[in-house]
C-alpha cells in the first residue's frame, strides 16, 4: 500500500505518542509490487503484492527493544508498541546506544514517476507477448520478467526527525536460449520511469546476443587480459560492500586493515585511476534521501585515485573517533574513461570479453579473494576482434588486483549485476592478467 | 477462518477462476543477536496477509495484500483472477496441473518447548555466557551469537475441497568467534543445525559448552599451514556436506530449473529429464532421498503450499539418477501423474514456487565404517568441517567450495589444521569419487536457512542429512595463487 506524506505522518506521530519509554524511533514502508515471469515463451507466474510495514524501537536510557508489524488498526499498533517496551524493558543496557536523531534537513528526491506505478498487468503482459513473438519468429525460447513497483518509506522519531520518500522501479530482463542449447544471453535494464524502458529493445539484444554466442569453444583457463561489460564489473565493486566499514579497519578485522591491524584509510590501495563514490541524487540513478536511522544521505568519495578516502563510520563508532557518522544509500558511482568498448575490445591482442559474471562469493574475506563464474555470451579477442564464443570459465581473483590492473575503462553506465538488483554506475573496463582457474561446461 | 477462505474462493470462482486457492498466514518472528559482551538487539516481529492463487485457461494469477478484511479478499480475489486471464492469452498449448485430493487437516511441528514463551533473559545468558567464554581465549577479538525463532500459522484452501491448517515452528542459532594472529584473521563457527523443533534444541545444543573450542579452534585457524594444491582425498563432515547437497543435488534436481523455468535468474540445470533412470549421478553407495515427513527438517510439513500431501522420494537411488523434486505446476510436463509436494512460498504475499524438500545422502549401511577408519584408511588427504565459500555455475556442473576448519591428514592420522583450503570439481564425478559413506551412528541433520529462488526472490529453508564421507582424488587448492 502507498501511503502519503500526510497519512504515514500521522500514523507515526500516532505510534510514537503511544510510547511510553525515554526514547523511541519509528519506520514505516510500503509497496505495491507487480510482475510478469515468463519462460518456455509463455508466462507463468503473473502477480501483484501490496504490503506495509511498521518497525519500532524504543529505548528505556540505553536498554532497548525492537517490534515489528504489518497490521494497522489500534490494537494492533499498540500491541507492537507495548511488545517493544516490554523486550526494552528485559533486554541488559546497550553501552553503545545512542538516543534518536534531531531533526534533519533532506534533499528531494524526486523519484517517483506516477505511469511506473500504474501500469495494468494486461499491459506489461501485452509488452512480454511482444517479446515473445519475436522469439517464436527468431525460432528462440526466451525467458525473463517484467515488473514494476511503487514504494514508499518514512522515518520519525520522539526528537521530533521525520522523513518520507516515495519511488518506483521497473525492470524487465529476458534471456535468450537457442533451441539446440548452445547459445544464451541475458539482457537487463532498470529505470525509475517504465515509459523510458523498451523491453522489446531489452529482449531483441538478448536473442540477437544468444545467436551470436552459439558453439562455444573450450580455452585453457590461466591468466588473460580480460574486457569486461559494466553488468561484470558491477557484480565485483559491489563486493565494496563488505570492506568500507570504518570499525572493522580500525579493530583489524577487515581487509582495510594492514597486518599490524591498523586501518588502511587515507592509503593507496589500488590503481590511480579507480575512483568510487556515492552520489545519492545522481539523476540516473536517484537513490534514497535518508537512511533507516533517519541519517541524511551524503555524497561521499569512498576511493579517490586509489587511495581510500572514506569509510562507512556508523554513528556510535563516528562519536567514538570523534567523525561525522555516514549514511549509505546507494548510488555508487565509479568513475570511467573515454575509450568505447570497442576500442577496449580493439586494444586486445589476445583476451576475453565477459559481459557478464555469475555466483561471485569472496574465497578469503582478507585478501578480498573471490571465485565465480562467466555466465552467457564469452568471447575470445584475438588481435582486436571478437573471433568466436568461448564455453563459461571460474576465476579465482582478488578484487584488489583487479582494481590495481585496470588500463583502459568506458564511460560509467547503468548496469545491474547478476544477482543483486542495484543500479549503479559504473564503466566497461579491460582488465590484464586476470585469473581463470577452470572450465564450466554450462550454457 | 473457513469464512473468510471460502468468501476468496467464491470470488475467484465468480469472477471464471477454473481453480483457486488461498493461504492466509500469521508469522511470528524473535531474534536475539549478541555482539562481544554486548545484547545489541532483541526484536519480534508479526506478519499477517493473505495470497489468492488462481488458475484460468492454461494462466495463473496471484495477488497478495496484508489487509485481512472481507472487502480486501473481494478485491484481492478479483485481481488474481484478472492477471491470470492476462496470462492466459500466452499460453499455446495448455498443460493442466496434476489432480490433488482434498483434505480437511489440521498438522503441528512437534516440539516440547515453546521457544516464544522462555523467557527472554533465559536466552541473553545463554548468547551472553557463550560470547563470554569465547572471549577468555586469547587472540579472539570478536565473539557474535544469535537466536532465531518463527512460528508460521496456515491456514490453506483450496477450490477442490482442502481446508489445511498448519503451525510450523523453527528453531534456529550461531555462535562465531574472530582470532586475529600474527596478522591473520580467522573465523570459527559452531553450526547449530537449523531445524522446526522447540526451545529443547537449544537446551540441547549447549552453545556455550562449545564456545571454548569453537574459539580455541578459530586461533588454531590464524596460525594454520596453507592448504596444499593438487589432487588430494577429502573426508567432508555431515555440517559441510549440506551445503554440497544443497548446491550439487538438490538444486539440480528441481523440475523447474529442469524444464527451463529458472533461466533467467537461478539457472537451469544438467539432470535434463533425457538423463532420467540413465545418469549416473554418483557412485553405487550414493543414495539421495527427499523427506519432508524427517522429524525436525525445516522443510517438513503435513502439507505443501499447494495442499498436496508430503511424502518420501529419491532423487539417486544406487548412483543412478531416478528423480525430481515437482510440483502440480510442472509434474505433467514430464508426464508424471502427481505432485511430489514441493511448492513453498517464503510469506503469504509471495506466490508458492518449487523448492527442494529435506534432501539427505543416506548413511552407509550397518557396517560401514567408522569417522575413525576413513581417517585411518586415508593416506593424503584433508578433513573439512563446516561451511564456508561456495559457488556453482547455473547449470550446477562446476563447483568450488571451502569450509569453516580444515586438517590434514597424513598416513591414516588427523596431524594439524591447514588454512585455504577450497576444492574443485564437476557434480557427476564428485559423486561418483565417493567411496566411502559413514553408517547411521553417525547421520546429523544440517541445513539451509537462505535459499534464494524465483523472481521475485524467495528465500528456502531445508534439511539436509548426511554422515561422514570420503571423495578420493578431488582437485584442491585451485583458488591459491
Amino acid at each position: 500500500m502507498i501511503l502519503s506524506k500526510e497519512e504515514t505522518k500521522k500514523i507515526l506521530e500516532g505510534v510514537l505518542k503511544l510510547c511510553k519509554a525515554d526514547s523511541a524511533q519509528a519506520g514505516l514502508s510500503g509497496s505495491e509490487e507487480q510482475l510478469v515471469r515468463y519462460a518456455n515463451n509463455m508466462v507463468f507466474t503473473n502477480l501483484s503484492k501490496s504490503t506495509m510495514n511498521l518497525g519500532v524501537q524504543v529505548a528505556f536510557e540505553n536498554k532497548k527493544g525492537n517490534s515489528s508489524t504489518n497490521q494497522f488498526d489500534e490494537d494492533s499498533l499498540r500491541k507492537c508498541v507495548q511488545r517493544a517496551e516490554q523486550i526494552a524493558k528485559f533486554a541488559p543496557p546497550d553501552p553503545e546506544f545512542l538516543p534518536p536523531l534531531q531533526p534533519q534537513k533532506y534533499k528531494k528526491i524526486k523519484a517517483f514517476i506516477k505511469d511506473t506505478a500504474e501500469i495494468s498487468p494486461e499491459e506489461k503482459t501485452r509488452k512480454v507477448m511482444d517479446i515473445i513473438e519475436h522469439g517464436h519468429k527468431k525460432e528462440m525460447n526466451l525467458f525473463g520478467t517484467f515488473s514494476n513497483s511503487a514504494s514508499f518509506f518514512a522515518v520519525a522519531n520522539s526528537k521530533g526527525l521525520f522523513g518520507y520518500h516515495k519511488y518506483t522501479s521497473a525492470n524487465c530482463t529476458t534471456t535468450a536460449r537457442t533451441k539446440d542449447g548452445t547459445g544464451s544471453f541475458r539482457a537487463t535494464k532498470d529505470n525509475r520511469d517504465i515509459k523510458k524502458l523498451d523491453a522489446f529493445i531489452v529482449g531483441k539484444e538478448a536473442i540477437d546476443r544468444a545467436l551470436k554466442s552459439r558453439n562455444p569453444k573450450e580455452i585453457e583457463p590461466s591468466d588473460y587480459t580480460v574486457v569486461f561489460e559494466p553488468e561484470a564489473l558491477a557484480d565485483l565493486i559491489l563486493f565494496m560492500y563488505f570492506f568500507i566499514d570504518a570499525r572493522a579497519a580500525d579493530e583489524g578485522r577487515s581487509f582495510m586493515s594492514t597486518k599490524d591491524g591498523k586501518s588502511k584509510l587515507g592509503t593507496k590501495v589500488f590503481g590511480e585511476n579507480v575512483t568510487v563514490k556515492s552520489i545519492p541524487d545522481h539523476p540516473d540513478l536517484l537513490a534514497f534521501p535518508f537512511d533507516n536511522e533517519g541519517i541524511p544521505s551524503q555524497e561521499i568519495t569512498w576511493i579517490d585515485k586509489g587511495v581510500i578516502k572514506n569509510l562507512y563510520y556508523s554513528r556510535y563508532w563516528a562519536k567514538k573517533k570523534g567523525k561525522k557518522p555516514s549514511s549509505f544509500t546507494g548510488g555508487i558511482v565509479m568513475e570511467g574513461g573515454d575509450a568505447t568498448m570497442e576500442e577496449l575490445i580493439k586494444s586486445v591482442k589476445k583476451g576475453i570479453y565477459v559481459p557478464r559474471l555469475w555466483y561471485i562469493r569472496e574465497v578469503n574475506p582478507m585478501t578480498l579473494l573471490l571465485t565465480g563464474l562467466t555466465r552467457d555470451g564469452v568471447f575470445l579477442i584475438e588481435d582486436g576482434q571478437l573471433k568466436h564464443p568461448l564455453l563459461n570459465l571460474r576465476f579465482n581473483e582478488s578484487l584488489e588486483t583487479v582494481l590495481n590492473s585496470i588500463t583502459m575503462m568506458t564511460k560509467p553506465e547503468i548496469a545491474i549485476g547478476s544477482e543483486w538488483e542495484l543500479p549503479m554506475l559504473v564503466p566497461g573496463a579491460k582488465v590484464k592478467n586476470f585469473t581463470f582457474t577452470s572450465i564450466a561446461p554450462s550454457v | 477462518m473457513k469464512d473468510l477462505t471460502d468468501l476468496a474462493l467464491d470470488a475467484a470462482s465468480g469472477q471464471g477462476a477454473e481453480y483457486a486457492d488461498i493461504r492466509i498466514t500469521r508469522y511470528n518472528y524473535q531474534n536475539i543477536f549478541a555482539r562481544d559482551k554486548i545484547i545489541r538487539s532483541i526484536s519480534e516481529s508479526e506478519s499477517f496477509g493473505f495470497g489468492i492463487r488462481t488458475y484460468y485457461k492454461g494462466g495463473w494469477g496471484f495477488a497478495s495484500s496484508n489487509v485481512v478484511t472481507k472487502e480486501e479478499i473481494k478485491k484481492i480475489a478479483a485481481l488474481s483472477v484478472q492477471i491470470a486471464k492476462a496470462s492466459s492469452a500466452s499460453v499455446k498449448t495448455i498443460v493442466p496441473p496434476a489432480p490433488v485430493k482434498a483434505y480437511v487437516d489440521n498438522w503441528k511441528t512437534s516440539y516440547k518447548k515453546n521457544p516464544f514463551q522462555v523467557p527472554i533473559d533465559k536466552k541473553v545468558a545463554v548468547l551472553l555466557a557463550t560470547n563470554k567464554e569465547m572471549l577468555k581465549v586469547q587472540n579472539v577479538i570478536r565473539a557474535v551469537s544469535d537466536l532465531g525463532f518463527e512460528s508460521e500459522h496456515k491456514y490453506f484452501a483450496s477450490t477442490v475441497g482442502s481446508y489445511i491448517e498448519q503451525e510450523i515452528m523453527r528453531t534456529n542459532a550461531s555462535a562465531t568467534a574472530i582470532a586475529r594472529k600474527k596478522g591473520e584473521v580467522k573465523t570459527r563457527t559452531y553450526q547449530v543445525a537449523p531445524l522446526n523443533i522447540g526451545y529443547e534444541h537449544i537446551e540441547a545444543v549447549d552453545i556455550p559448552g562449545n564456545a571454548k573450542r569453537t574459539a580455541e579452534e578459530a586461533v588454531e585457524h590464524c596460525m594454520a599451514a596453507k592448504g596444499p594444491v593438487g589432487k588430494k582425498d577429502i573426508i567432508l563432515s555431515p555440517s559441510h556436506l549440506a551445503l554440497t547437497i544443497h548446491e550439487s543435488v538438490g538444486h539440480p534436481t528441481e523440475l523447474d530449473r529442469a524444464l527451463g523455468f529458472e533461466a533467467d535468474f537461478a539457472g537451469t540445470t544438467f539432470a535434463t529429464p533425457n538423463k532420467l533412470n540413465k545418469l549416473k549421478y554418483g557412485s553405487e553407495i550414493v543414495n539421495f532421498i527427499c523427506d519432508r515427513n524427517q522429524p525436525h527438517g525445516r522443510s517438513t510439513v503435513g502439507y505443501d503450499d499447494e495442499g498436496v500431501k508430503t511424502g518420501k522420494y529419491y532423487l539417486v537411488k544406487d548412483g543412478v539418477f531416478v528423480g525430481y523434486s515437482t510440483t502440480r505446476e510442472f509434474a505433467p510436463m514430464i508426464g508424471e501423474k502427481e505432485s511430489r509436494a514441493c511448492a513453498y512460498a517464503d510469506s503469504w504475499s509471495n506466490v508458492p514456487i518449487l523448492r527442494m524438500a529435506n534432501t539427505s545422502l543416506e548413511p552407509g549401511k550397518k557396517g560401514s565404517p567408522t569417522l575413525e577408519d576413513l581417517i585411518a584408511d586415508t593416506k593424503d588427504g584433508i578433513l573439512i568441517d563446516g561451511m564456508g565459500s561456495f559457488s556453482i555455475d547455473h547449470q550446477r556442473n562446476n563447483f568450488q567450495f571451502g569450509g569453516d576448519a580444515f586438517w590434514e591428514i597424513k598416513n591414516g592420522k588427523k596431524t594439524r589444521m591447514l588454512k585455504e583450503v577450497t576444492y574443485q570439481a564437476i557434480t557427476t564425478e564428485f559423486w561418483n569419487s565417493c567411496d566411502a559413506i559413514c553408517g547411521p551412528e553417525f547421520w546429523e541433520q544440517q541445513g539451509v536457512r537462505s535459499c534464494g529462488k524465483g523472481q521475485p526472490m524467495q528465500r528456502g529453508q531445508m534439511t539436509h542429512s548426511s554422515a561422514w564421507a570420503r571423495f578420493r582424488n578431488i582437485e584442491v587448492g585451485g583458488a591459491q595463487k
